[in-house]
């Protein structure tokens, strides 16, 4: 076939690769191609103009899914120096007939849901065998993606990217692409073409028939540099070894039918640079998208300037970083790749010479290097009349399953989470709670049990933002959620706020977050020195082991975690309790209950033991080291748990108590040991009989000298409180059991007492479980009668009194 | 300085990289092409090969002097082409003086231009001194002038090493200052100085956990390039180490022969590396690290320790309760946070490992 005179240039890229960029632009302004295509879906020429569109800023990725299962779906993303995008807008800025020419994308996720798991796009890395290594082995490189670089990507020697691109226009620029054409030939030639390949090379050449069929004089197709062999020749009657139109065509009518089941949707969507790197999963990804943008961008002097944002932002981290260091730095980054053999310095050469002279040795603030400079946090934008994307389609499918209406005035949903469909709505909110699409907000529920939630739903604009800019995220709203509560946790600080966060995923019923998050949650708590840290992070976990909940959601790696963390706070809790100020005690004595009762509900030997060991300790430095409050709460809780009799209790008072310590630790262990309340004290029988006792043991001058501490102590007590210590604290010696009610003092009278009388026989009931009881005294006293006005530090003297 | 080569050499205990390694540093040169910086022997090119091995033209075997990245190699190769000055830092047992010596030996055939670090060096060590016999009976002059390897370095063009940087009294460590930006030695004395010929470079070596010893000054520090010399980087790798030389060790110090069991080597050997690297072997556990080294060198006094005890106090069998003593000894260095440190680890990893339950015994008797 002779489309008479037609000329087609094959411009084989590296996809991303930013010298493939400049020597695409360079080509295309020097070959004015009246038609141009380019690699990708070819149902997404629709969706073409709006990449020319006001507010369209890469990176930005192409997505088809499936319309009625977008889990199914496939991305091609496009950075602002990938060539694709270079040509798609001088295309677009020059109203030149632009397309995509590879399988549609309705075709291309049949494909792959036949192929699962390959990687779906890209031939650089794609399944079949990668040519690229064979020519960089045959070069001696190691590596692909170094051959590439100094043999594509810094054509032009010493002299920079641009000045390459420059100095190869005209006909030049043309020629180096008929170089890598002919090498990809030689290389293709003994490789056999993995189907999936002919047939997207089938595609690409039907459509250059196509386009050479309406007329068109000059066109440019830029696609994946592997291609080219098999879309040479067919403008020039050279057809021996692309295989034939007809063969082609048999080929593409084997394709499935689309069904509706199969149909398939496309939209762009904003992409990120880090999405675009290997470490997102994303298969053809490039590992250092801000290096790439930075060879792109960068005109003259591409070693120093990146050099100086490397300086920059050591700076910034108060690293002191001189010119001088430049200097050297770029002196090493040119003599490590003269001796190494390549043209520029690469990545490689330019991160050696930092870590050798910037960072002087540390390899530290790599890390920090990698995430702002060489990966480079960048955030595409869409213009607004892009169509839906799949998240959006998946919510309201969702919404509409779960009668969830989309409606701009507020609406309170009280949900019954023991009935299936309240149960799916309230997974439903939560987890857009997680993606920051907050369309239903949790309000207290007027219930006090765990299976009822309230939320508030109301729908605004700005929500349909929200989910184009989570779309990058996934394409259903479970998938979504699970991807950004991952990427939270990244950046989560602290041991609680990621077990917070544990605690959202399972209620919003994300397995595929919970377990990696569970192991982060393994990962900060060994390296998480903080006690105080551990201590907050236990408690909501052991309510989750222990009770379950009542979505039935499971985390199996759970109880291991919650056992490390039990045993670690166990070891370190007694170091932590030594050598701390007020504030720091005060801090710890609440996480001490609260891991203390966490600790008592899972009932595990394994993790209770080594804690009560530990709490022993604690009570046991009471006088040399740890701190009054926590010595005092450790033996308190000791006591309440029965691990300490009342006799050992006492012992440790009196050590706690002695003239050897500081009075404000002692007044601090008081204080512990009642956990800042006098109610304990009112309530707590075998407490007060505890220190009453062994205040009356005391001779009379240490007495003097613990008067102070107690005032101190019993002062922070509310007069009421005081109050009834004081009554308590007379009835001491009266037998326990039925005299309970007895022991008031005085009768109560007038109105007062007539009220408390109806109530008597019901409260009897209750207690005794008997109706009547004949021994009972008719009239009980008040608790707040004034009668038993007995300040509570004269107390103590009083019971003394008869006891010298 | 040098042994001729036709003579046979008398038995030296230990001969200096350019003899021992003398053919293979001919061989390299012979068949050198490329462009070699001045007064280099070899290119930077050879330098490297000679360093981690391979095959010289004529295909003479190279030997590996130096098992590790590659990278490391060629950045201290090419920052001794571009004149700057090198500084190898590392825990004790990386191999920073071995890397200094072949390095110096490849560059300048000569690694004996060399100034050991002590608290007691002296600023004449590294500058000048004088011959008191000759300053008396003739004043000052060039003669009565005894020179610092650094000197002879400057004056020859050759690559000067300075061992264990960071012991050097700071004030004694700022003579390097002038040395290495002016590349010259003034001799106020004659009126005179000495100026670096092309060629000089220094690679000094420190250890980096002696920082505090006597940290180098911003403006020394900035005048090297610096290269870290990591502990090694497999379990393999480190268990060959290790049990070659605790073999050694034991026949140099003629302990009674005890069957030095794998077993106990690779836990020793583990429980080091899990610890230093904060994760487990299987990496699914984090750790904390104590605050001691815990280099290869410790593992295997360690080791000779435990070897000791068993033939002389045990059943003459290396077992847990051999190493566990050293073991704690060599991690617990910091009274207050190491103990913590060691006993997580036991609860959390020792203790359910499958066969360390006697290891774990051993343990909990020593600390509890």
């Amino acid at each position: 076939m002779n489309h008479g005179g037609a000329r087609v240039v094959l411009l084989g890229v590296r996809h991303h690769g930013p010298g493939s960029a400049r020597a695409v632009s360079a080509a295309l302004s020097a070959f004015e191609p009246d038609r141009i295509l380019i690699e990708g879906p070819a149902d997404a020429d629709p969706l073409i103009p709006l990449a020319g569109a006001e507010g369209m800023e890469p990176p930005v990725a192409l997505l088809a899914y499936r319309e009625q299962d977008p889990k199914v779906s496939a991305f091609w993303p496009f950075a602002g120096f990938s060539p694709e995008w270079i040509a798609l807008r001088y295309a677009i800025e020059r109203g030149i007939g632009v397309g995509f020419c590879d399988l549609p994308a309705a075709a291309s996720l049949s494909q792959d849901t036949k192929a699962q798991a390959r990687d779906r796009d890209r031939d650089r890395t794609g399944d079949g065998p990668d040519p690229i290594a064979r020519l960089a082995e045959a070069a001696g490189y190691a590596d692909a993606e170094t051959w590439w670089e100094d043999v594509v990507e810094h054509r032009g020697g010493r002299s920079g990217p641009r000045e390459g691109a420059r100095q190869a226009d005209g006909g030049d620029s043309l020629a180096a692409f008929d170089a890598i054409a002919e090498a990809m030939a030689a290389v293709r030639e003994h490789e056999p073409t993995p189907e999936r390949d002919a047939l997207r090379e089938a595609h690409m050449r039907s459509v250059l028939r196509a386009a050479l069929a309406e007329g068109a004089r000059r066109v440019a197709v830029v696609c994946g540099a592997y291609h080219v062999p098999a879309l040479s020749g067919i403008c020039d009657g050279r057809e021996a070894q692309p295989p034939a139109q007809a063969a082609d065509k048999a080929l593409l009518a084997a394709l499935p039918k689309q069904t509706k089941a199969t149909a398939t949707k496309l939209t762009w969507v904003p992409w990120t640079h880090s999405r675009l790197s290997y470490h997102s999963g994303y298969g053809a990804g490039i590992g250092s998208p801000g290096w790439y943008r930075h060879l792109f961008e960068t005109d003259d002097h591409v070693t120093e300037r990146w050099l100086a944002s490397v300086a920059r932002l050591l700076r910034d981290e108060r690293h002191p970083v001189s010119s001088a260091h430049l200097i050297e730095a770029t002196r090493l980054a040119r003599a490590l790749a003269a001796l190494r053999g390549r043209p520029l310095p690469g990545l490689a050469e330019l991160t050696e010479a930092t870590v050798a002279v910037l960072c002087e040795g540390r390899e530290e603030p790599l890390a920090l290097i990698g995430r702002e400079l060489v990966v480079g946090e960048d955030l595409g934008t869409v213009p607004g009349g892009v169509p839906t994307v799949p998240l959006a389609a998946d919510l309201a499918r969702e919404a509409k399953r779960l009668r969830v209406p989309r409606t701009a005035t507020r609406k309170q949903y009280d949900l019954d989470l023991r009935n299936a469909t309240d149960l799916e709505r309230s997974k439903l909110f939560h987890r857009l709670g997680l993606l920051g699409v907050d369309w239903a907000v949790a309000v207290g529920s007027r219930s006090a049990g765990t299976f009822r939630e309230s939320w508030d739903v109301t729908w605004e604009p700005l929500f349909e933002v929200r989910l184009v800019e989570a779309a990058v995220w996934g394409t259903t709203v479970q998938s979504a959620a699970t991807a950004k509560a991952l990427e939270t946790a990244e950046q989560t600080e602290t041991l609680g706020s990621l077990t917070v966060l544990v605690q959202r995923c399972l209620t919003a019923d994300l397995p595929g977050a919970v377990d990696p998050l569970i192991a982060q949650v393994q990962n900060r708590a060994a390296l998480d020195t903080d006690i105080a840290d551990l201590a907050t992070a236990l408690p909501p976990l052991a309510g989750i082991l222990r009770y379950g909940d009542v979505r039935g959601t499971r985390a199996d790696g759970l109880r291991t975690v919650v056992h490390g963390i039990a045993v670690r706070i166990a070891i370190g809790l007694p170091p932590a309790c030594v050598n701390v100020d007020d504030d720091a005690a005060h801090a710890l004595a609440p996480s001490l209950a609260k891991v203390h009762a966490a600790i008592q509900t899972l009932d595990e030997p394994a993790i209770r033991d080594p804690w009560m060991r530990a709490l022993r300790q604690v009570a046991d430095l009471g006088g040399a080291g740890a701190h009054g409050l926590l010595a005092g709460r450790a033996a308190r809780l000791l006591s309440d748990a029965g691990v300490l009799g009342a006799e050992a209790v006492a012992a440790l008072m009196a050590r706690a108590l002695s003239r050897g310590g500081e009075p404000a630790g002692a007044a601090g262990w008081l204080e512990g040991l009642l956990a800042g309340s006098g109610l304990v004290l009112a309530h707590d029988k075998a407490l007060l009989r505890l220190i009453d006792d062994w205040l009356a043991g005391l001779d009379a001058d240490r007495f003097e000298h613990v008067v102070p501490l107690l005032r101190r102590t019993f002062a922070t007590f509310t007069a009421p409180e005081r109050r009834t210590i004081g009554e308590r604290v007379a009835h001491l010696g009266a037998p326990d059991g039925a005299s309970a009610l007895a022991e008031r003092s005085a009768p109560p009278t007038g109105v007062a007492a007539d009220w408390f009388a109806a109530a008597l026989p019901t409260v009897r009931l209750l207690l005794t479980g008997s109706p009547s009881h004949p021994g009972s005294p008719s009239h009980p006293g008040s608790p707040s009668h004034p009668g038993g006005a007995v300040s509570a530090e004269v107390a103590p003297t009083r019971k003394l009194e008869p006891a010298p | 300085m040098t042994t001729p080569l036709s003579e046979p050499a008398p038995a030296v205990l230990r001969p200096h990289a350019e003899d021992a390694y003398a053919r293979e540093l001919d061989a390299l040169a012979k068949g050198d092409t490329l462009a070699r910086p001045p007064r280099w022997n070899l290119s930077p090119q050879a330098v490297t090969t000679y360093l981690l091995g391979g095959r010289a033209a004529d295909g003479t075997e190279i030997t590996p002097k130096y098992i590790g990245p590659r990278r490391l190699i060629e950045v201290a190769v090419a920052t001794l082409a571009t004149d700057r000055a090198l500084l190898l830092l590392g825990v004790p047992g990386t191999a920073k003086s071995w890397v200094s010596e072949h390095l110096a030996a490849a560059v300048s055939g000569d690694s004996t231009l060399l100034v050991q670090g002590t608290a007691g060096t002296s600023e004449e060590s590294m500058r000048y001194g004088w011959n008191y016999a000759q300053l008396l009976a003739h004043g000052p002059s060039r003669e009565a002038l005894t020179s610092s390897p650094l000197m002879t370095a400057m004056a020859a063009g050759k690559v000067a090493r300075i061992e264990e940087l960071t012991r050097i009294p700071a004030d004694v460590q700022d003579t390097l200052i002038t040395i290495l930006s002016e590349k010259t030695l003034p001799i106020p004395e004659l009126g005179d100085e000495v100026q670096a010929v092309k060629g000089f470079t220094v690679i000094a070596t420190a250890n980096d956990r002696d920082r505090g010893v006597n940290d180098l000054s911003s403006a020394l520090r900035r005048r090297f390039n610096t290269v870290v010399l990591p502990l090694p980087a497999s379990a393999e790798d480190e268990v060959r180490i290790v049990s070659r030389r605790v073999e050694e060790l034991g026949r140099t110090l003629e302990l009674p022969d005890v069957p030095a069991a794998q077993q106990e080597i690779r836990r020793v050997v583990t429980v080091f590396r899990e610890l230093r690297s904060g994760l487990t072997e299987d990496g699914r556990t984090k750790l904390k690290s104590p605050s001691g080294t815990l280099s290869p060198a410790e593992a295997i006094s360690v080791l000779t320790g435990g070897i000791a005890l068993a033939a002389h106090f045990g059943d003459g069998t290396l077992r847990p309760h051999d190493v566990a003593a050293g073991i704690l000894g060599a991690v617990v260095k910091d009274p207050s946070a190491d103990p913590v440190v060691w006993r997580e680890y036991l609860e959390t990893v020792v203790r359910s490992r499958d066969g360390w339950s006697g290891f774990y015994e051993a343990c909990r008797e020593l600390s509890a």
